[in-house]
């Protein structure tokens, strides 16, 4: 079959480097494969596989290694006492013995959230150029439905922006770009094929094989500037209106658990918060929101330092989200 | 080892002749090192490279030998050690791929080279800002020359995930290297999916 090669896959062929190996190269890692099969010719068993002594990296990694066998071998020795049970622990427990929301036939699984995002765009879109980056926050509602054949139906209402300075919401309100960003409209659609993550992959149920499972899946994740930072964003991806089963919410309580998050009880509202510090293009704090009923019911981001250029000042919100626990209604429509 | 045999056929053989495995090596070093030596420091790539397969081969008793074809399986290895090289600099995030503007093309002029560093530039920066995951898939489609099963295997992602993170991929790359660079007209169809 001919077809015609996609634009962007034409340009980044033309664009990446095209290295080809020296002979130097070739022979240096063929004598390395020999030297390989000659040691295991010369003891012909073959072991499990044990890392070569190579390059220096290895050779770091190794050293690591043992360091984490001599700390763990220290810290299970001085452990005489059992752990104390953490709020996310205790919540994991919780959410083990809750049951899993399954809509029957004619019915969905609902739930609806409502959210908050800070919106960038360049100045010269909206004729303030010498402005360069602007931000805005775009509320949205939505409204979602899962039938039980998989499929999503979703309604989005995005609401009106604000704005930091009356500059930029004039100059904005008179661009007519608001069209562009659906603001004031209804957006209804239905989706079929990989709603969340949990279609993606067969997440373990084992706190320690789901977090192995994580750390696998951060690594192929792009901007996670902080391993662990990606990882509670994916934890709250796998929880996030979900409908999760209780055994892989648990699981996904207990490694956040294993992470060592800054975690709070609010004793007035009765929500578990974890938080997570981290530098992106600016210092960011994550933190996610569980109620009594271990549901992940609220999440935000906010930025901790000033950022002048674009107006922002140190503790402004810059994402946050709440949610409904997912519940079974009786039809698509119904909430 | 004749070369209708496959890559299963040769793993199987070294179980019993180890020798046999510098097949596997001949049959995919140069595709390797390109794919290392894309994505890592020049000078280390060569080590690397030849780390995939002395890694591969103390692991080859592990080899599915129901997969006839070795390559996802060498370029998993590959990623890996990568992966682990970068840890070791404490570069979380380094760049998916090294770009450069064709040094060996005819003559350009000024203008024209200085468009051709931009374009390049403009591509990195939407690299950069793509998924890691995303990116990946697309470059082994576009420039590794993959098929969609061997990236889903590499990744470890399903079949549809691969066709979706490469769609993604292309459309924003077109959307932000229009942006960086509003001269350029991009299509985000999904040409060149054969499927």
């Amino acid at each position: 079959m001919t077809y015609e090669a996609h634009p962007v896959d034409t340009l980044l062929r033309a664009a990446v480097v095209d290295p080809s190996p020296s002979y130097a190269d070739v022979l240096k890692a063929r004598q390395a494969l020999d030297a390989a099969i000659a040691a295991e010719s010369a003891s012909p068993v073959l072991a499990p596989a044990r890392p070569s002594w190579g390059p220096w990296w290895r050779r770091i990694a190794t050293a690591g290694a043992a360091m984490a066998i001599l700390v763990t071998v220290v810290a299970v020795t001085t452990l005489l006492a059992p752990e104390p049970v953490t709020a996310l622990g205790e919540l994991a427990t919780i959410a083990e013995q809750r049951d899993a929301v399954i809509a029957g036939e004619g019915e969905s699984a609902y739930s609806r959230s409502s959210e908050v995002s800070t919106v960038f765009i360049d100045g010269a879109d909206i004729g303030l150029p010498e402005r360069g980056p602007i931000a805005f926050q775009l509320p949205r509602e939505r409204e979602r439905w899962q039938a039980p054949d998989g499929t999503l139906y979703v309604r989005l209402e995005v609401g009106q922006p604000e704005f930091f300075d009356a500059e930029a919401a004039a100059a904005f309100a008179a661009s007519g770009l608001a069209r562009d960003f659906g603001i004031g409209e209804v957006d209804e659609r239905q989706v079929t094929g990989e709603t969340s993550l949990l279609d993606q992959r067969n997440w373990p149920t084992d706190a320690g094989d789901l977090l192995v499972a994580m750390r696998s899946w951060v690594s192929n994740e792009g901007n996670a500037v902080s391993e662990t930072a990606a990882i509670v964003e994916l934890a709250a991806d796998l929880l996030r209106e979900t409908g999760a089963d209780p055994e892989l919410r648990s699981a996904v309580l207990r490694a956040l658990d294993e992470l060592g998050l800054e975690t709070a009880v609010d004793e007035g509202n009765g929500r578990t918060s974890v938080g997570i510090q981290y530098v992106d293009t600016e210092v960011v704090r994550l933190e996610l929101q569980f109620d009594a009923d271990a549901n992940l019911v609220a999440e935000r981001r906010i930025w901790v330092f000033d950022v002048p250029d674009l107006g922002v000042s140190a503790g402004t919100v810059i994402d946050q989200a709440e949610y409904s626990p997912v519940r079974t209604v009786r039809s698509i429509g119904a909430g | 080892m004749v070369a209708d045999h496959s890559d299963a056929d040769i793993i199987a053989a070294s179980l019993e002749d180890a020798a046999a495995f510098g097949e596997l090596f001949e049959r995919h070093h140069q595709s390797i090192f390109k794919y290392v030596a894309r994505r890592a420091d020049p000078a280390a790539a060569g080590d690397i490279a030849a780390d995939v397969f002395t890694t591969a081969f103390s692991l080859r008793h592990r080899y599915d030998l129901a997969y006839d074809n070795a390559r996802p399986w060498l370029y998993g290895i590959a990623r890996n050690l990568l992966r682990d090289v970068r840890r070791g600099r404490g570069r979380a995030s380094a760049a998916y791929v090294r770009l450069a503007v064709d040094a060996e093309t005819t003559y350009r002029s000024p203008e024209a080279e200085t468009e051709a560093r931009l374009g390049v530039e403009a591509l990195e920066r939407a690299l950069k800002k793509l998924h890691r995951r995303d990116a990946e898939a697309l470059l082994m489609y576009a420039v590794e020359g993959m098929e969609y099963a061997e990236i889903a295997e590499v990744l470890e992602i399903k079949l549809g995930t691969v066709k979706s993170s490469i769609n993604r991929a292309r459309k924003k790359i077109g959307e932000l290297v229009a942006t960086d660079r509003p001269t350029t007209e991009w299509g985000s169809d999904e040409r060149g999916d054969p499927t």
